[in-house]
């Protein structure tokens, strides 16, 4: 990427919830009509109920991902309160971070 | 049956089970890729029931298979029913804990039930094949009932996806589905696939098992916090009273010894595959470390150990 190239503030929200929730967050995501997100496998970590790891799991519950959606700030307050109604009891953690990216139609 | 304990505790599967388990209370970081757990899971199950439904393959459906299915359904409802009672007692665990738990205690281990099939081939014990089936059909009951139990009222779009993702997990989906497969093919079907699905079968239940006894292992280290005497006393005396329970209603329907070994196992296993990840969507206030360590760290690894033999040992002296 140049550096005269010109970029667009987006918001991404990030999103670490629980495995089992991954359907139903992608329903709520198609429905508010988020046109992409990215799911990634979190591997591992430490929250307050002690270490947890991805290895030798073969259940879904006590595995953790991690959505990425990246929005127009314009959409952000009706996405966050329809992520907060799925996840709100759950265990997880929603963050919001100010990003720039080069194809604003996408978004 | 000290001798039938003996011989299941010096078996394979449970030797490395036990490597599992205390190679990582040790301290060994010793476990399977996630996938390749999945896999070997899924490989299990695969084979159990396909065997099962070759074994039925000709048979139809009779009035035996009907009340054995029907008693599973009556066990997986009403034991957490008696788990909730229990845990009201000898817990001080809230509402929603206490029936989270009691949906693990009322459905059942998969695992647990290929390790039992293990143990009665091993002991000669003959079981009927649509043992497979009950097992499918035990696993959904208890969670509706515990959801009862816990009196949270969810929404009804929510309640839906939570039944078709619990009846259509992976492993209910893959075992159901390898029993009607090896009800259709028949014993043509199985003598195509039994140099991957009959004979490499223990050595991967070895292998599965050497890694649950490594989760099972950090389940106990980090969910040792959570475990009151009353809790510990629970996971020991809850899977005794369903293998009883079960042997009363196996005596009842006149049962045969390897079915109602089978049943007892059922009835005294606890999930820790598919009722856990039910609970996170439907009970998210209940605590996964107290339900996984309890069904996963302390039932799990002594039906292996002692209970399965036990209950085989009860059925054959009582029904034989």
């Amino acid at each position: 990427m140049g550096a005269g190239m010109k970029t667009y503030a987006k918001k991404q929200v990030q999103i670490i919830c629980e495995m089992p929730l991954v359907k139903r967050l992608r329903t709520h995501l198609q429905r508010a009509s988020i046109s992409g997100y990215t799911i990634l496998p979190a591997i591992g970590g430490r929250g307050s109920e002690g270490e947890w790891s991805r290895e030798g799991m073969i259940g879904d519950a006590g595995q953790m991902v991690i959505f990425l959606v990246v929005i127009d700030e314009a959409q952000l307050d009706a996405v966050l309160e329809d992520i907060y109604s799925v996840i709100s009891d759950q265990i997880g953690i929603v963050t919001v971070t100010d990003v720039n990216v080069v194809r604003p139609e996408r978004f | 049956m000290l001798n039938l304990a003996l011989t299941n505790l010096l078996s394979p599967p449970i030797l490395f089970f036990a490597l599992g388990l205390f190679g990582s209370l040790a301290g060994s970081r010793l476990t399977l890729p996630e996938a390749v757990a999945k896999t070997l899971s899924l490989y299990l199950m695969l084979s159990i029931g396909f065997k099962g439904g070759v074994a039925l393959a000709g048979h139809g459906i009779s009035a035996d298979i009907i009340l054995a299915a029907g008693t599973g359904v009556f066990l997986s409802a009403t034991l957490p029913l008696l788990a909730f009672g229990l845990l009201s007692v000898l817990s001080g665990l809230t509402r929603i804990d206490k029936a989270a738990v009691a949906a693990h205690y009322g459905s059942i281990s998969i695992v647990t039930f290929v390790a039992a099939t293990e143990t009665l081939r091993a002991a000669g014990v003959v079981f009927d094949g649509y043992m497979v089936a009950v097992a499918a059909i035990m696993e959904t009951p208890a969670i509706l009932v515990a959801l009862l139990l816990a009196g949270t009222g969810r929404r009804r779009e929510e309640g839906e996806s939570l039944m078709q993702e619990v009846m259509l997990n992976s492993s209910v989906v893959v075992l159901t589905g390898a029993f009607l497969i090896g009800m259709i093919t028949g014993p043509k079907g199985m003598e195509d696939i039994s140099a991957f699905i009959v004979d490499p079968f223990k050595g991967v239940l070895c292998l599965f098992l050497l890694d649950m006894g490594a989760v099972a292992a950090r389940g106990l280290l980090t969910g040792s916090k959570f475990l009151r005497p009353g809790l510990i006393f629970f996971a020991i005396t809850m899977p005794t009273l369903s293998a009883l329970i079960a042997l009363g209603l196996a005596m009842f329907i006149g049962m045969q010894a390897g079915n109602a070994a089978v049943l007892m196992t059922l009835a005294a296993s606890a999930s820790y595959i598919a009722v856990p990840a039910a609970m996170r969507l439907a009970l998210p206030q209940a605590n996964p470390a107290v339900y996984l360590t309890l069904s996963l760290g302390i039932t799990f690894p002594l039906n292996l150990a002692i209970g399965i033999p036990a209950w085989l040992g009860l059925a054959t002296w009582v029904l034989a």
